[in-house]
């Protein structure tokens, strides 16, 4: 947990997290919990292992809220609210999205594989979330420099390599360097021009090999969008793509992996609605895909 | 870290489309033809939004914040990572 290597454990914000803990061995760890606003544990939620049991934990759920209204005031609340000076801030709150950054909502889902379990998150009752961004200096890349219909550019740098450095092509995540994309095919021709709209096809085709101590996996696929670049305003309107190809784990891990190497997967990007958290949340590769340096020079 | 006020009300719902989803086969390959057919398998189903329908707020601050000025206990989801993705 972050909050275990957190500088300031003096705030607020952590001594109300350590006494939420105060009498398990194990201090702060993950898991789901129900708690008072004054920090007091109700309840651990998270029951049934690899698949969730929902009745046993609406059961808990229902035992804490009990518990809570039979509970004072003065134990269940904090007798003073919190401020943003009892806040911990974090590295991600300098992490922003600079002016006009493409920025996609990334889903995926692998398909139906030999020995699937639930253990595996690769299973396809389970899907991926995630967001794509591309600053104006990379999404430009999909531009040819003549805009006239039929003309084509061929795409290179973050606009081709981010879908396969972020782990966006596969179920889970993996250690992907530059180095490992074999082939990276990508091309983005102009179909149509209406006003400042410029309609784009992107098509790629992607090889990628990893062998290092933490990624031994590969991957083959395929990826098919339009998007609209306006001209008027040099920002992309729209953006809808697909991916489908085929990632070999390379390696089982036995606390990961049921079933099968390989597997079969679709994602999807779309502009991002910004509709609920995860639509809100930083990408997840914030740190070692993006960087601080990345959003301070757009 | 993720937090929400305690509320039942979506909670236990069975998703009636895993069975579709573990009977999709992926098309040979992509084309304007399959798009539609790989997308549709990488979207969000109505039970993959209903976790989402949810109140949740992205820091467990905010939550225990919250649940303050509701009067309301606080579900803390805890984790190492990401809940998006793999730990």
């Amino acid at each position: 947990m972050d909050y275990n290597n957190s500088d300031q454990k003096s705030k607020r914000e952590f001594q109300l997290l350590a006494n939420v803990f105060r009498n398990d061995p194990n201090g702060i760890h993950q898991g789901i919990f129900v708690v008072t606003p004054s920090g007091r544990w109700l309840t651990t939620a998270n029951t049934g292992w690899p698949d969730p049991d929902p009745v046993a934990a609406l059961e808990r759920m229902k035992q804490a809220l009990a518990k809570y209204k039979a509970m004072p005031k003065s134990e269940r609340l904090l007798s003073q609210p919190l401020t943003d000076a009892d806040r911990i801030t974090w590295e991600e709150d300098k992490f922003f999205k600079p002016e006009r950054t493409l920025d996609l909502r990334v889903v995926k889902r692998g398909y139906a594989y030999p020995g699937m379990e639930t253990f595996d998150e690769r299973h396809p009752k389970f899907f991926g979330i995630d967001r794509l961004w591309f600053k104006p200096s990379e999404f430009r890349a999909y531009v040819p420099r003549e805009l006239k219909v039929g003309n084509s550019i061929k795409v290179s740098g973050p606009a081709m390599e981010r879908y396969i450095l972020m782990s966006h092509m596969m179920k889970a995540q993996g250690a992907w360097d530059v180095s490992h994309i074999k082939t990276g095919d990508m091309t983005s021709r102009i179909t149509r021009i209406e006003g400042s709209q410029v309609h784009l096809e992107i098509r790629a085709h992607y090889i990628a090999k990893a062998n290092t101590q933490w990624n031994k996996a590969s991957y083959e696929g395929d990826l098919l969008g339009r998007a609209v670049y306006d001209s008027a305003i040099d920002s992309m309107t729209n953006f809808d793509a697909v991916m489908l190809g085929t990632h070999d784990v390379g390696v089982l891990v036995s606390n990961l992996h049921k079933g099968d190497r390989v597997q079969r997967v679709a994602s999807s990007f779309s502009l991002n609605p910004l509709t609920d958290a995860d639509d809100r949340m930083l990408p997840q590769q914030w740190y070692w895909g993006y960087g601080l340096r990345w959003c301070r020079t757009p | 870290m993720l937090s929400l006020l305690l509320n039942f009300a979506t909670i236990g719902q069975a998703s009636p489309t895993e069975a579709q989803l573990i009977k999709n086969v992926a098309p040979k390959e992509l084309s304007w033809e399959t798009f539609e057919t790989v997308k549709k398998h990488a979207s969000l189903t109505t039970d993959d939004l209903r976790f989402q329908s949810l109140d949740w707020k992205t820091t467990v601050f905010e939550g225990l914040k919250y649940g303050q000025e509701l009067d309301k206990p606080v579900i803390l989801w805890l984790y190492f990572g990401d809940p998006r993705g793999a730990c």
